[in-house]
């Protein structure tokens, strides 16, 4: 009890620091969230693309490309007159390179001055893009019948408008929705904020406790609790409850704060799932701390190697980015990290499948395991030093 | 003295595991991380990340079999020919994105169909796809219905049949004739990592400050005690922190370009010229840091830790666009955050060349070192030690 | 309490001196000469501003009031060409972890000396003295506490300064390590250092000082050799016996043997103390045996600073 007591007295000391911490890792979160939630649909909708327009030809077929793009896809056309700030041609160009490289635009279109008469357009789409598949691909059928068009004789004026009625007409494929239990179509808020959400919060965690464990760590301290009455069983274990503790705390205050900001319809299931994903990471979390304090007490080293496994492995588990652009070759190497387990949990948990499914299952028992291992590599450390002293 | 004083800090500095770990290790492996993680995607060309299909025969015939042919054709598709029933599981599970139906009477005559579950891109390709293929029939259908002569129709055919392409994203955007190839997205996350290595200079600038100071170390109080200006004795710590610094950061860079294989696309040269002029600056905001916090051990680890991280993730450490979506919301926020003037500086040398972008974030990084170090100045001039 | 002008060349001199942390005065117009070749010793309850004047002589601390001068110039902040004749001995052990104990004393000796050939000589000279030559490879972690004690002095001493001042540079030390400090120290003085010591333990005061200024409070409240203090105590001497029974008449009567001023009885103990004279426990004796007075063990102390201290202050030494 005394050691429990004083775990959170000196938490108390350390708690604006770990504030600041919970608040930043939390800022983190908010921002991944909003780069990357769509809504639910229950219709088909084609993907609305962001396309940026540089229209330096003007004239009839410029202008029908760019209402035909217009139909399905947020348009920007750009102005092309001079801009203050803007310095040349190639300027222009780069900005706009910059701006489909990093995501602002899915696809920028350049219509030359010579379009109208020889059919040939720039563009600029990131190399992998499904954008630049599916916008070019629109524009060359599109292009393709004015030039079938016009080649069967018909005046320049006539085949555009005939295309366009072909465009049009194309435009009524069928396509169905079928609704799936649990499948809203796309993904949720809640789902980006669950999945970013083991990275905040082992940061969290780890940080507290560490920051909170070194304060107990002193050579002479240690000796003064050996020579008392309280076995170091009974201390280390006090130590690891008072982690968890503190471990449980910080993770309501995440699932709080997530079901505050992002208020979306979910269902029971889906949210039971999504919080009992989540407290593997909580004890593995505090397991790791246990873990790392055991290691060393130096407060630089432990946030140098919290940082570098929590980043490296949000990167290579599909926190950061999308699981579906990973190799094979590193998901099946993330499966020996807890993080891949987890964002396994989350997309089942989005897929309403149920907590007691066998999967999902699977994936709260693997993330167990390795706070299981964490935790006894962390009293094999503590008893080979005790038994070293 | 001071040629002292800077190889004794510098042989200091080599020795302490947290600076090798932090500046030199801790950078070095998450760029494997990194490597690991989506360094086939920066190798390799672009190549449209695959769309699985299923393909449901409605009916037995060579419509059917030749919209098949052509599904397959299609090098990106990921095809499988299936029944109704499984080809709905497969779409309940997630293993395709979509069911095309070969044409069937439930439709028009001759027109094939698409289901999906969701609304996406894999979705929006597949009834791209199912538009053009439906846009060549009722192409050819009003050449049937307006050609003047067999030739006109003969020739529509063959055209119909012909996979036309009119657009080019071959633009040389760059300022000198290297002809080197665009940047693949993906470096921006090497640009950012670089970035933080180079902040984390602010650490070691921070516990140097700290150290020297009387009034937070017994070490301090002889370095004031001793025949040594603070100035010249802070001056040389913080030159060894640099060079220290220089020498982690440079190992990065070298690191990246030499054993990873990924391509700078430029003399390297620049590319260290630029992350120096940036360590410079995490060195002096952390003399910043050391001359506002240093009196409380935890702020000595936790704002060095923080202003790196904040930095980063606001350059695109985590979120890849983070910096272009600031530049277009919030474009001052970049020209104060040194990791995003370090990354638009990469950014644009090795997509463009070199350029004034480079030149002017290379300045504006060297003002914010220079006011760092102002208000360190004044903060430290007024400092007394004191203490009961 | 004003100091009368030393007899000799003051190597410090420290006048009128105040310094206050908000409303408490840590220094309290305390004055202070220290001669040449002298081992002043500054002793002083925990809190009496030993630390806190010795932190305003270095130009440490900003003080409120006073002139402090050392080699008979103004001591500042930026007094370079002073500073180089003072070495350091602080309370806590300052040593860099990452350098090893020749580096320590190379590097701190190098903020001192610039000549190369000097300084190898000098560092040499500082790891012989204090015993450190088979350490010289040793990171302070793997030092012990006395080692680690020798290695805080070595840094300090290396670059043969005139002026030596340590601050409780025996806390926490085992005995061997601590006399070897001691004489280490008497050896510096033979050489021509001026030491200025400060403690609380004052056997090792009243053991190697030639001279102790006791500061309580701020300011001093006695000043003298061990013997000159000892001897403005009107207590020189205190027997203490070992008595089964005594009456007050027999008190009264023992307070009339010359010399003795104050007798009082706690419990079986007969404490009896004398303001000089000699032979007192002859005299003692002989009174309780004249009167019939069984005794036990009798023992006689000669007082102590402590008691110096106790006298001036009513309090003691060691709080």
């Amino acid at each position: 009890m005394p050691v429990f007591k004083v775990f959170f007295q000196i938490l108390k000391t350390k708690s604006t620091l770990i504030l600041i911490y919970m608040a930043v890792f939390m800022t983190f979160m908010a921002a991944n969230v909003s780069q990357s939630r769509s809504s639910g649909e229950t219709m088909f909708e084609s993907k609305n693309l962001s396309i940026a327009v540089y229209d330096e030809c003007r004239d009839d077929l410029s202008d029908q490309v760019i209402r035909m793009l217009q139909s399905d896809n947020q348009v920007e056309l750009l102005d092309t007159a001079s801009d203050t700030a803007i310095s040349s041609e190639k300027q222009r160009l780069r900005e706009l390179n910059d701006n489909v490289r990093y995501g602002i635009y899915d696809y920028a279109l350049i219509l030359p001055s010579t379009f109208g008469t020889d059919y040939q357009y720039n563009y600029f789409a990131t190399t992998e893009s499904s954008a630049g598949y599916i916008v070019s691909r629109q524009i060359d059928t599109f292009l393709k019948c004015v030039k079938i068009n016009t080649e069967a004789g018909m005046d320049p004026g006539a085949a555009v408008r005939e295309a366009a009625g072909v465009a049009e007409a194309a435009q009524g494929a069928p396509v169905r929705m079928i609704s799936f239990p649990g499948n809203g179509g796309g993904h949720s808020g809640l789902y980006y904020a669950y999945k970013f959400m083991c990275y905040s919060l082992m940061m969290t965690i780890v940080t507290g406790i560490c920051t909170v464990l070194s304060g107990m760590k002193n050579e002479d301290l240690l000796r003064r609790i050996r020579c008392s009455a309280l076995s170091n069983r009974a201390f280390s274990l006090a130590r690891f409850l008072a982690s968890l503790l503190f471990a449980t705390a910080i993770m309501c205050l995440f699932i709080v704060m997530a079901a505050l900001v992002y208020r979306e319809d979910t269902t029971a299931a889906a949210a039971a799932a999504r919080i009992l994903n989540l407290i593997p990471v909580c004890v593995c979390s505090a397991a790791f701390a246990y873990l790392l304090s055991a290691l060393t007490a130096d407060e630089s080293i432990i946030n140098m190697v919290t940082n570098m496994v929590c980043l490296s492995m949000s990167f290579m588990c599909g926190v950061f980015i999308d699981p579906s652009i990973l190799s094979a070759g590193v998901l099946k190497a993330a499966q020996f990290m807890p993080f891949y387990w987890y964002v396994r949990g989350v997309s089942l948990a989005d897929q309403a499948v149920g907590i007691t499914s066998p999967a999902f299952l699977e994936c709260i028992g693997i993330q167990l395991l390795f706070a299981a291992a964490f935790t006894a590599g962390g009293i094999v450390i503590s008893r080979s030093k005790a038994a070293g002293r | 003295m001071f040629g002292h004083i800077f190889l004794y800090k510098t042989k200091e500095l080599l020795r302490q595991k947290w600076c090798l770990g932090w500046n030199f290790l801790f950078p070095i492996i998450l760029a494997t991380a990194f490597y690991v993680g989506f360094g086939e995607l920066i190798d390799s060309p672009g190549v449209l990340t695959e769309v699985s299909v299923a393909i449901v025969q409605t009916q037995d015939d060579s419509t059917a079999d030749a919209f098949t042919d052509l599904v397959r054709s299609l090098s990106f598709m990921d095809v499988r020919i299936v029944s109704d029933d499984e080809a709905q599981q497969l779409l309940k599970d997630g293993t395709v994105s979509g069911i095309l139906y070969t044409p069937s009477g439930d439709a028009a005559p001759g027109e094939p169909s698409l289901a999906v579950c969701a609304n996406g891109i894999d979705q929006t390709i597949l009834s791209q796809f199912l538009k053009s293929y439906i846009a060549n029939e009722r192409e050819m259908e009003l050449i049937l219905a307006t050609a003047d002569s067999p030739d006109d129709i003969r020739k529509a055919a063959d055209l119909i049949g012909e996979d036309m392409s009119f657009g080019s994203d071959e633009i040389n955007l760059r300022y000198d004739d290297s002809g080197a190839k665009q940047l693949s997205p993906y470096m921006h996350y090497f640009f950012s990592l670089i970035a933080m290595a180079s902040l984390f200079a602010s650490w070691i600038s921070t516990s140097i400050l700290g150290e020297s100071m009387a009034s937070h170390t017994e070490i301090g109080k002889r370095y004031e005690c001793a025949p040594v200006p603070k100035s010249l004795s802070l001056t040389a710590g913080i030159l060894s922190g640099l060079l220290t610094q220089l020498l982690c950061v440079t190992c990065l860079i070298l690191y990246i370009q030499y054993v990873l294989k990924l391509s700078f696309n430029t003399p390297l040269i620049y590319v260290i010229l630029l992350t120096s002029v940036c360590s410079v600056t995490g060195i002096a905001s952390g003399v910043m840091f050391g001359a506002l916090f240093g009196e409380h051990p935890s702020m000595n680890v936790a704002v060095p830790l923080l202003f790196s991280m904040i930095c980063s993730f606001l350059s695109g450490l985590m979120v890849g666009n983070m910096q272009q979506i600031i530049q277009v919301y919030i474009p001052w926020l970049n020209r104060v955050n040194p990791a995003a003037l370090l990354t638009d500086g990469l950014d644009s040398l090795c997509s463009y060349g070199l350029s004034s972008v480079y030149w002017l974030d290379m300045l504006a990084l060297l003002i914010l070192a220079a006011a760092a170090i102002a208000v360190s100045s004044l903060i430290l001039r007024r400092k007394n030690y004191a203490s009961l | 309490m004003q100091q009368e002008a030393a007899q000799f060349t003051p190597v410090v001199s420290i006048s009128n001196l105040v310094k206050r942390y908000h409303e408490k005065v840590a220094v309290d117009h305390f004055y202070l000469t220290v001669g040449e070749g002298e081992i002043l010793g500054l002793l002083g309850p925990n809190g009496s501003g030993k630390t806190t004047t010795l932190n305003c002589l270095l130009s440490l601390l900003k003080y409120d009031k006073g002139d402090i001068s050392v080699f008979g110039k103004p001591m500042t902040p930026s007094a370079y060409d002073i500073k180089r004749d003072i070495g350091v001995v602080m309370q806590n052990v300052a040593v860099i972890d990452a350098l090893s104990v020749y580096e320590n004393i190379d590097f701190f000796c190098g903020l001192y000396i610039r000549d190369k050939a000097q300084r190898k000589r000098c560092v040499e000279d500082a790891i012989a003295f204090t015993g450190l030559s088979e350490y010289r490879k040793y990171r302070p972690k793997k030092l012990s506490g006395g080692l680690l004690r020798r290695l805080n002095i070595a840094c300090g001493i290396a670059h043969r300064p005139k002026l030596i001042i340590f601050d409780e540079p025996t806390v926490a030390v085992d005995p061997q390590s601590r006399n070897a400090i001691l004489d280490g120290i008497r050896r510096l003085n033979k050489e021509g250092t001026t030491v200025i010591y400060t403690s609380h333990y004052m056997e090792e005061v009243e053991e190697l000082c030639s001279r102790i200024v006791i500061i309580d409070n701020g300011h001093q409240v006695a000043e003298g050799t061990a013997s000159s203090l000892k001897a403005s105590l009107r207590n020189r001497e205190t027997t203490t016996v070992e008595v089964s029974r005594i009456t007050e008449e027999d008190l009264r009567s023992l307070r009339e043997i010359s010399h003795v001023y104050d007798v009082m009885v706690n419990g079986g103990t007969l404490i009896i103390r004398c303001d000089g004279g000699s032979h007192n426990l002859v005299h003692i004796m002989n009174f309780l045996m004249e009167r019939g007075i069984d005794f036990g063990r009798i023992s006689t102390q000669l007082p102590t600073l402590n008691d110096v201290f106790l006298e001036i202050t009513g309090k003691e030494l060691r709080d």
